[in-house]
């Protein structure tokens, strides 16, 4: 019995041909190099934003993105104006928040969803977005308050600057001193949780050669390291707690008798440490090209990682303008965040009411500090790939279109702006090349056009009159289901 | 063509393959149940998951190890049984139950209960996503494998049933340890597994959703998932969540947890091909204030205690064809931090709850808590392999006639802890 189960089972496995490589069209890898920088480096295409990047080209629009200070933001500030706490002081935060900590993590989610739909500061955004994954902390830590901190002065402060600052930042921040608990760990009792993520998951990645022996020596670097709410930023170096004596760690000694100084010290060695400059560049390449990057790309990046000593700036300059990156169409599934991102800007439908975007991202499975391990949401398209979040998508797309009014009064969620992306579509055809523009910013061809054809029509042809009652009967649902099918699930 | 050649090339055209030229592409598997084979020679497997490495030694207490335990332990330890409220619950004279598992100990005593001790992982690693990795791939130290260990049990036995239902993954994302050719069905509620859009478009919008699916990416993974949505809508139809009622009043609270298991419940009766469930508990990575008996950790053992009682009894008339496993990623450092928590650790406990186990009782090769036991960072040591003890599942339990092939390299070692069926 055994071995004739076998035997069928492995005769299927030769019997069967191998699979054909996929429709191509599904993916659309074939498109300029403009539209592929920009739905990669930002939340989703709008037209104005291609008609900026086709008026100045590519290598410009990186740069205006590398330098998003020069960048006006007048929509973005405009929607941000009812959320006044991205702008108030830590003192402010925690005098008007105090007693209602819990709204912390809805605020969050609320002020980086706007900026990630309508900031002009895209790449910025993404960037600040790949660090919260990075240094991912939960929304459910002791102290909510400390978690806006840490967006404002820690990912927003030095998304694009130098590693080696924002590791500084990070390491010093009580929402991460207090999620790793190295705020209570001392020369006593030293808590290694800390070390151990700052190791594998901050610097040097769990392959990056170090031991358990390494892991303790560097929690002993840290004690003293920890939170008090009379400091100006929250963080104080209790001397009494710190172990002063002698450490030696990754190939560096520590001499005995020093303070604050002993993680610095690690810090500027992790930062330093070219381990570190090949695990930042493979997680950056994973994030903005492939999800199993060419080794090229990921040698070369951190050749540019380790000569720039860690500028940011400079290392995503190198990936965008890579001929790796530009091979690379199509190849990105997006994450959940990002699909819905990429809806609200190819629709421009706006949000009514906070609670409808919270149950959308909610029921998608990815919100700001929504990831509770310290490993950050995963990169990885497998990761995100399942029935579930497959029909999840399929009735978030929608939602989008379905469950939304043009008149506030009607909306409970969210307004449509749908009828405005068109531009009186005659036929069947015209319907559905213009939702691609606003979708893709080019013409979907091959069979799946056929079939959105073939939706709006009910099989009639490209060439249908769209009368006043199918246009009625069909615009929204054909939004919906353009964004629902597999091409809009790749970037 | 040696073992991963064979499995890979199996996994990317063999079964796969045969369903989609077999049958016609859209149309939904279930309507074919009686063409297939659905051997009922198997229990239901449901592989519970301890997310963050679950204090073993404040689960099960080895009480009888005296000042090895309770010296190193000063406030996150269990006392021994009799020494008064929040004291550990016997169960062989040398062990005791967290008395947030109080609700475990009839099914310890009906039988249907065991507790395997000193087990895990035998991988050093420490790192939470290094553990779980290795111990969901079932390949100690490899993490190119790509497949799960149940993934790969599916696999290898993948003409016994078609069903979407097959593997299911209570939660966002399936499960590692389900990884495989055979693709699970990952679903966060039954109930709320439905087609939305406008009313009278629904039907031509599914139609044209299955068309975009198929005749575009007939091998991409999506295109996979997209027919097991369909598959899926048809067999949640028939299955009416909304009016399951639990039996013999089992107690299910509001939590994902006990909701994950009742639905694992409602799908395993439904008789719609269940084989294998996966369920996730989190939030056991205690560093800080672990509250072994006044805080975090003693919420999620009632949590886990609870939800397996009513599950048990809700399942009551099928356990004899259910096998619970309970497990994670390590234990937790013998000697506590002095933040009131623990760290990495090594060797911990697992749990097997059914009608064919052969439970009562302790399985442990008991190293002790004693320095000389203790492995090399001073912890647990591991003298069962995790392996071991779903080997005698699978085996035992499942019908599985390839275990070379769900645990390449591994020999394992008998331990009796299943009746065979």
């Amino acid at each position: 019995m055994q071995t004739s189960r076998r035997a069928f089972f492995q005769h299927l496995a030769q019997a069967v041909p191998k699979p054909a490589p996929m429709a191509v069209d599904v993916r659309l890898t074939d498109i300029d190099p403009l539209q592929h920088l920009l739905k990669r480096a930002t939340w989703g295409i709008t037209p104005k934003m291609v008609e900026h990047g086709q008026a100045i080209g590519p290598t410009a629009w990186l740069e205006e993105q590398l330098n998003p200070e020069q960048l006006s933001d007048n929509l973005l500030d405009e929607k941000m104006r009812l959320q006044p706490i991205w702008k108030m002081s830590r003192r402010e935060i925690y005098d008007t928040y105090y007693d209602v900590e819990y709204e912390i993590p809805k605020r969050i989610i609320e002020g980086v969803f706007y900026r990630a739909v309508y900031s002009e500061k895209q790449l910025f955004e993404r960037m600040i977005d790949f660090w919260r994954d990075h240094f991912s902390i939960s929304e459910e830590i002791d102290y909510p308050i400390e978690l806006i901190l840490f967006e404002k002065d820690v990912l927003a402060e030095h998304a694009l600057g130098n590693f080696r600052d924002l590791l500084i930042a990070s390491s010093r921040h009580p929402a991460m001193l207090v999620y790793l608990d190295n705020y209570v760990s001392s020369k006593e009792a030293p808590n290694e949780n800390f070390a151990r993520e700052l190791l594998e998951l901050h610097t040097l990645g769990v392959d990056g050669g170090y031991s358990e022996e390494d892991i303790r020596e560097t929690a002993r670097a840290f004690t003293g390291w920890t939170i008090h709410n009379g400091t100006k930023d929250g963080f104080f170096f209790d001397a009494e707690m710190h172990d002063t004596g002698r450490k030696s760690l990754l190939d560096t000694t520590l001499p005995a008798g020093r303070g604050i100084e002993d993680g610095l010290h690690v810090l500027s060695v992790l930062a330093r440490h070219p381990q570190t400059a090949r695990f930042l560049s493979t997680k950056l390449c994973r994030r903005f090209v492939s999800d199993q990057p060419p080794l090229s790309l990921i040698e070369s990046t951190t050749q540019v990682w380790i000569n720039s000593d860690g500028d940011i700036k400079s290392v995503l300059r190198h990936i965008f303008t890579s001929a790796e990156f530009y091979e690379s169409a199509g190849q990105k599934y997006m994450r959940p965040f990002e699909y819905v991102t990429a809806m609200f800007r190819a629709t421009g439908n706006d949000v009514v009411h906070y609670y409808a975007l919270e149950e959308m991202l909610l029921r998608m499975g990815q919100y700001p500090h929504g990831w509770h391990p310290p490993n950050g949401y995963p990169d990885v398209a497998g990761a995100w790939i399942n029935t579930g979040s497959l029909l999840n998508r399929w009735n978030t797309a929608m939602v989008m279109t379905h469950e939304t009014h043009e008149n506030i009064y009607d909306s409970w969620g969210f307004l449509s702006r749908l009828n405005e992306q068109l531009d009186e579509p005659k036929t069947a055809g015209e319907l559905v090349d213009q939702i691609s523009l606003r979708l893709w910013g080019q013409m979907v061809q091959g069979p799946a056009r056929t079939q959105f054809i073939d939706y709006v029509s009910d099989g009639a042809g490209a060439n249908e009159p769209l009368s006043a009652r199918l246009y009625a009967k069909k615009m929204a649902s054909t939004f919906g289901l353009m964004m629902a099918s597999p091409t809009f699930q790749w970037r | 063509m040696n073992r991963r050649q064979f499995l890979q090339s199996a996994g990317s055209a063999g079964v796969l393959g045969v369903s989609s030229s077999v049958l016609p592409q859209w149309m939904p598997r279930m309507a074919f149940r009686d063409q297939l084979n659905v051997s009922g020679d198997h229990d239901t497997l449901v592989c519970i998951f301890l997310r963050g490495g679950m204090d073993g030694l404040s689960a099960v207490v080895p009480y009888s190890e005296g000042g090895y335990y309770y010296d190193n332990r000063p406030t996150t330890s269990v006392a021994a049984p009799g020494s008064g409220v929040g004291s550990a619950i016997d169960i062989d004279g040398q062990f005791g139950f967290h008395p947030e598992l109080a609700a475990l100990k009839d099914i310890f005593d009906e039988g249907d209960l065991a507790v395997v001790h000193a087990t895990g992982l035998t991988d050093s690693t420490r790192s939470h996503f290094d553990a779980m990795q290795f111990m969901e791939y079932g390949v100690p130290g490899d993490k190119t494998i790509g497949t799960g260990w149940i993934g790969r049990h599916l696999q290898t036995t993948a003409e016994r049933n078609d069903s979407p239902f097959r593997a299911i993954g209570l939660g966002l994302m399936a499960p590692t340890s389900l990884r495989g050719p055979i693709s699970p069905l990952a679903i966060q509620s039954i109930a709320d597994f439905h087609f939305k859009g406008r009313r009278d478009e629904l039907r031509r919008l599914q139609q044209s959703l299955q068309m975009l699916y198929s005749t575009d990416a007939p091998t991409d993974p999506l295109g996979t998932q997209a027919k097991m949505v369909f598959d899926t809508l048809e067999t949640v139809k028939s299955l009416n969540p909304d009016s399951y009622s639990v039996a013999h009043g089992a107690d299910y609270y509001e939590n994902e947890f006990h909701q994950g298991l009742k639905q694992i419940a409602q799908i395993a009766k439904a008789d719609v091909g269940l084989e294998v469930a996966c369920l996730d508990l989190g939030g056991w990575d205690t560093h800080e204030a672990q509250g072994t008996l006044d805080g975090e950790f003693n919420i999620l053992m009632g949590i886990l205690g609870r939800g397996l009682q009513a599950f048990y009894t809700d399942m009551q008339d099928h356990m004899g064809n259910v096998t619970v496993v309970v497990m994670s990623e390590f234990g937790r450092t013998l000697i506590e931090n002095g933040s009131g928590g623990t760290d990495h650790g090594h060797g911990n406990v697992m749990f097997l709850m059914g009608g064919g186990v052969r439970g009562g009782q302790v399985y442990a090769n008991w190293p002790g808590l004693a320095p000389e036991g203790l492995d090399t960072e001073g912890d647990l040591a591991i003298t069962i392999d995790y392996r071991d003890v779903l080997t005698e599942i699978l085996t035992g339990r499942m019908d599985s006639y390839a275990i070379d092939q769900i645990f390449p390299g591994h020999s394992a070692t008998p331990l009796g802890l299943v009746n065979q069926l």
